[in-house]
């Protein structure tokens, strides 16, 4: 049973394991947490979005599957035309796409009718780009051109996330400056970066501020309102703050137990952003914890393949997709807990939501490969260390 | 170093942050729920669920044939949540115009452009819970569901209907104070507060769990449904009623008296028909703001007599025809002169003179001569004419009630001779009556009762049995010669004003002298009439009691007869099963006729055997004016258009009510007899929904 596991299953089989947990613990927490929904919208059938979810799921786990079986260096040219697709997908977003909650986040497919999130696909896009770049241009970065050109790639891809999403757009922009740290990017270029970034940040704040609504265009009144309410203000996402506290506190310690929520009645988005305090009103302080664990755990078994990876681009990939997933899983918790403003950020695997599903399927699915591949490497080099001091030449690009 | 120990380095550092930021939400998720927990768990229970109420309808009090007299309307205070999920900036932007032209049109209190002004700025300012309007009809309240924007979806469409039941009186102020009503500090009087555990019915609970802001959504299946009340069938005869007060409120008016009651009751159940009260109000307005008829206990006066009389001749004392002293209508009791309202030429008159005169020397006299040895025996009689005690009715609040007794402390030698004529005691009209009505059903006595039938969701639940006092206060003997005299006081006695050709009246007038802490004040009398019809087979009692009339006279028979005349004319015209066949009478007197329902006149003019004539309308009209001619009644057709104000004056009440409320209109009245002022004038265009005033003037 072990041996046809691993027969089909290739890569880390504890990666598997977590990702398999989560997925478990996201489709209780989805058929529990769409009461109110269903309520309102199927006539109470809260199968609907049961159902709904583990389709959706199962299209995740298809690709992770097919994707993890795929030798990950063929990312590395993929990346290359990808984010440019990203861009211009992102770009049609802007002027074409579907009006959710006042904001314009997805793209309906032609044809096929899937509406899904272009910034989902921009990050995947991204973080690939990234690491392909920084491993074929390491002897290359005492130099201030490379490190420009990837800031530059970086800066327009968020730029266009950000009128519609800028939550997203920032944890992007994060995470890249964290993947350009991981990638042996030299201190200096980065605290040039940084602190030229928090400058502009902060004019852009105090400009937000201060301005008055009606000078203010389209999501920018949104954002000044959110910034508001969480720093003192008074309406419904300071609503659903006190509820998601409510919903923690009624948790207690152990929890309430599966499906005993009451609080996803009350808490708008409980499914998604805020699925979190569901999570501990049902599971606890003890299932929460746990859950964050469980993050932790994939983010140590992707430090395990930096150790063992033959390719700085393995590496770099599977620690970055690693770290989107992690730092995203954080800071939604953080919201959930009022620790930031509400973002709009899902819980990967766990959060209902289909495009957010499928691309962390894929991102696993990458993660995985690296891992398969890195195992199977390791019976052909014995001294992996070999690839990792020569010079850097992904094995793709030569292929 | 090499590339892999740099990025391993790098990759560690970047680790121990993410371990940082994951303690610190360990720390936070630990605070809520272990340190601060306590503090959201309250706010829980305060915020996110409620138990509440659910609220019974209150049951119905109805007239004696079903009609509506008091009842509760769901009525639904509209809010709007300007905010709620469905309503997008483009649809509220493209549905607020024809959203404000319906409130316009509906709540026209506001014109199209102060609601699309009013609507707009409650969106502007993300109102979610903004008044539209109060009191909403239930018809409009779901109407509403499928106007723009708020047919987005019951909660999500951001309308809220709170509901609550308002309590209507269809016939307005009619017997208000029998039915009752509950003030606005929520002290409930009449068969609203004597029925109100039958009528509140039993509140049920359910849970509701906050949706959004304002709006609160029941939770399935935690409801424990409410009993609504029972429906109270009153003996009130609306039509009688309607006449009753309309001729006592003349009669008050017109004798510029203080207040005033009338009571009638059907003799062999005690079932009371009618009964009004009024009292002057600063501004020279009569208001039913006291239950006069069973809350004022007084001097009766000389309808006591009765018992007196009773008593004499049941003991056998006395004969009808015996001679008894009068002194010329003055007489002297130990140290206080007693005297008639008139002085007597005769030295000495028959009892039947005594009583249909109503001589208290002579009544008093004859009391004292045979009682003052043994007063309590007279006493005994007052008791089995349950006098010295309340009757018992349903409905709260009897007078302090008062027959003074030899072991009181305050009686002395002159009690028992002014008892005799109706002083010295405290007793109510319905008391009075009640002994009348004994009388009438051959010397039974039976509980006066206001509600005949209780009923469950329009099953009978209970049902009013006779209720019998007493079987027989006395002889039969007796009782026909007390219907003699009765009978003489109308025939020959103070009552002759009221002598009929078509059925005769029997009963007895009282005058007395009100009394004052001063002593007996010469200048303010209670004038009464009590007494039964027909007199030979006696179907109705009734009692008129008339407080300090200031104008024309003070005497019982010109005061408060009239008022006994007009409803017993009223009663004995309805009830055609105790109308013996009359011949056709050239001499008739032509009622006069209110505008209204051409059928419903003609059947009442055909019964009376009163001519009309018809001049057909071009529309055919079933609304016609009444005019009265020589010897008929000509009946012109109204025309009235639709959707036009119809010119209601001339018509009564009920017609107008039922023609202006079936255009849809809401109609406030004020007033009693015809209408004689209405607030739109004929023809206007009218809209459902606009409101009509109408004055009445008798």
């Amino acid at each position: 049973m072990s041996n046809l596991f691993q027969h089909y299953f290739k890569g880390d089989r504890f990666l598997w394991l977590a990702i398999i947990i989560l997925s478990v613990v996201g489709l209780m927490a989805v058929y529990s947490s769409t009461g109110t929904l269903a309520f309102a919208k199927q006539g109470g059938r809260t199968e609907y979005y049961l159902f709904k979810q583990g389709s959706f799921m199962f299209l995740g786990f298809l690709l992770m599957y097919l994707i993890h079986r795929i030798d990950y260096r063929y990312f590395s040219r993929i990346s290359q035309w990808l984010i440019w697709i990203a861009m211009v997908l992102l770009v049609v977003t802007i002027f074409a796409g579907n009006d959710i909650n006042e904001a314009k986040r997805t793209l309906t497919i032609p044809l096929v009718g899937i509406s899904f999130q272009t910034s989902d696909l921009a990050r995947l896009a991204l973080v690939m780009y990234i690491a392909r770049y920084l491993s074929k241009n390491q002897d290359k970065l005492d130099e201030w051109k490379p490190f420009w050109w990837l800031v530059a790639v970086i800066g327009v891809t968020c730029f266009l996330i950000m009128p519609e999403n800028l939550s997203t757009s920032l944890v992007l922009f994060t995470t890249s400056l964290v993947l350009l740290f991981i990638g042996n990017v030299r201190m200096k270029h980065l605290l040039v970066l940084v602190s030229s970034f928090v400058a502009l940040l902060s004019i852009g704040a105090i400009f937000l501020l201060n301005a008055p609504d009606n000078m203010l265009p389209g999501r920018a009144k949104t954002w000044k309102v959110r910034f508001e309410n969480f720093v003192g203000g008074d309406d419904q996402d300071a609503y659903q703050t006190i509820q998601a506290k409510i919903a923690i506190a009624n948790g207690g310690i152990i929890g309430k137990g599966p499906g005993k929520s009451i609080q996803k009645n009350t808490l708008p988005q409980a499914y998604s952003d805020f699925i979190y305090a569901i999570i501990i009103e049902e599971y606890g302080l003890i299932g929460g914890i746990l859950l964050i664990v469980v993050f932790l755990f994939i983010l140590f078994r992707s430090i395990r393949m930096v150790v063992r990876s033959p390719r700085a681009f393995g590496a770099l990939l599977a620690v970055g997709l690693c770290f989107t997933l992690v730092f995203q899983s954080l800071i939604n918790m953080a919201v959930a807990v009022a620790l930031f403003p509400v973002t709009g950020l899902t819980l990967p695997l766990i959060s209902m939501g289909g495009t957010s599903i499928i691309f962390t399927g894929v991102a696993f699915g990458i993660i995985l490969s690296v891992s398969r591949t890195t195992e199977d490497d390791e019976d052909e080099v014995e001294n992996s260390n070999a690839k990792f001091n020569t010079p850097i030449q992904p094995n793709a690009d030569n292929a | 170093m090499s590339l892999r120990k740099s990025i391993l380095l790098r990759t560690r550092i970047v680790s121990l942050f993410i371990i940082i930021f994951a303690l610190i939400i360990i720390a936070q998720a630990f605070e809520l729920t272990v340190t601060n927990r306590e503090e959201y768990v309250k706010l829980s229970k305060e915020q996110s669920i409620r138990l509440r109420d659910v609220k019974a309808i209150r049951g119905n009090i109805l007239s004696n044939d079903g009609r509506l007299l008091a009842t509760s309307l769901p009525k639904y205070d509209i809010r709007f949540d300007t905010r709620a999920s469905k309503i997008s900036d483009e649809l509220f932007r493209n549905e607020v115009d024809s959203l404000a032209i319906l409130l316009s049109m509906h709540f026209p209190d506001k014109n199209f452009n102060l609601w699309r002004n009013y609507l707009l700025n409650g969106r502007k300012n993300k109102e979610r819970y903004l008044l539209i309007h109060r009191n909403v009809s239930y018809e409009i309240a779901k109407d509403m569901s499928d106007w723009p924007i708020f047919r987005m979806g019951k909660f999500a469409g951001g309308l809220i209907k709170e509901e609550h039941n308002v309590r209507e009186m269809p016939f307005g102020r009619m017997a208000r104070r029998t039915i009752g009503f509950t003030s606005r500090a929520g002290n409930s009087v009449g068969l609203e507060l004597s029925f109100d555990s039958l009528l509140r019915g039993k509140s049920g609970k359910r849970y509701e769990q906050r949706v959004s802001a304002n709006v609160w959504r029941p939770i399935e299946g935690d409801e424990f449904e409410p009993e609504n009340g029972y429906d109270i069938v009153t003996t009130i005869d609306i039509n009688i009623q309607d006449v009753a007060e309309d001729a006592l409120r003349r009669a008050l008016d017109s004798a510029n008296a203080m207040s005033g009651c009338a009571i009638l009751m059907e003799v062999e159940t005690g079932a009371i028909r009618a009964i009004a009260n009024f009292n002057r109000m600063k501004d020279g307005s009569y208001f039913e703001s006291m239950n006069l008829a069973i809350g004022d206990a007084s001097d009766p006066g000389s309808t006591f007599k009765l018992a007196s009389a009773l008593a004499l001749l049941e003991e056998g004392f006395i004969e009808l025809d015996d001679s008894i002293d009068i002194n010329y209508g003055k007489m002297q009791f130990y140290d206080r002169t007693m005297e008639d309202a008139h002085n007597s030429p005769h030295k000495k008159i028959t009892f039947r003179d005594a009583f249909e005169f109503s001589s208290n020397v002579g009544i008093a006299g004859l009391v004292e001569k045979f009682f003052k040895n043994n007063p309590q025996r007279y006493i005994d009689y007052l008791s089995r004419l349950n006098l010295d005690r309340p009757l018992g009715i349903e409905l709260r609040g009897e007078g302090n009630i008062r027959i003074k007794s030899p072991k009181d402390k305050d009686w002395n030698l002159t009690t028992l001779p002014w008892t005799a004529i109706g002083y010295e005691s405290r007793v109510t009209a319905l008391q009075i009556l009640n002994i009348y009505n004994t009388i009438a059903n051959n010397g039974r006595m039976v509980r006066p009762f206001f509600v005949s039938e209780i009923r469950k969701t329009g099953k009978s639940f209970w049902k009013h049995e006779v209720d019998i006092i007493n079987e027989k206060v006395c002889s039969q003997a007796t009782i026909d010669k007390l219907k003699e005299l009765l009978v003489g006081v109308v025939e020959r006695g103070t009552a002759r004003n009221l002598k009929n050709l078509e059925y005769k009246v029997a009963g007895k007038t009282g005058t007395a002298q009100l009394y004052r802490i001063t002593g007996f004040d010469k200048n303010s009398h209670k004038a009464s009439f009590v007494g039964y019809f027909p007199a030979d087979k006696p179907k109705y009692s009734c009692i008129i009691v008339v407080n300090e009339p200031r104008k024309g006279g003070y005497y019982g028979n010109i005061i408060a007869g009239p008022v006994f005349r007009e409803i017993a004319d009223k009663v004995y015209a309805t009830l055609l099963d105790i109308h013996p066949e009359v011949e056709p009478d050239e001499n008739i007197i032509l009622p006069i006729v209110k505008d209204g329902y051409r059928d419903d006149i003609k059947f009442v003019l055909n019964t009376l055997q009163i001519s009309s004539n018809t001049k057909e309308g071009n529309n055919g009209s079933e609304w016609v004016r009444a005019n009265r001619q020589q010897n008929y009644i000509s009946l012109t057709p109204k025309e009235f258009n639709k959707n036009r104000m119809p010119d209601v004056k001339g018509m009564g009440i009920r017609d107008a009510l039922y023609l202006l409320e079936s255009m849809g209109l809401q109609v406030i009245t004020q007033g009693y007899g015809w209408i004689k002022y209405q607030s739109l004038p004929p023809n206007t265009p009218i809209y459902p929904g606009n409101k009509v005033f109408i004055e009445l003037k008798p």
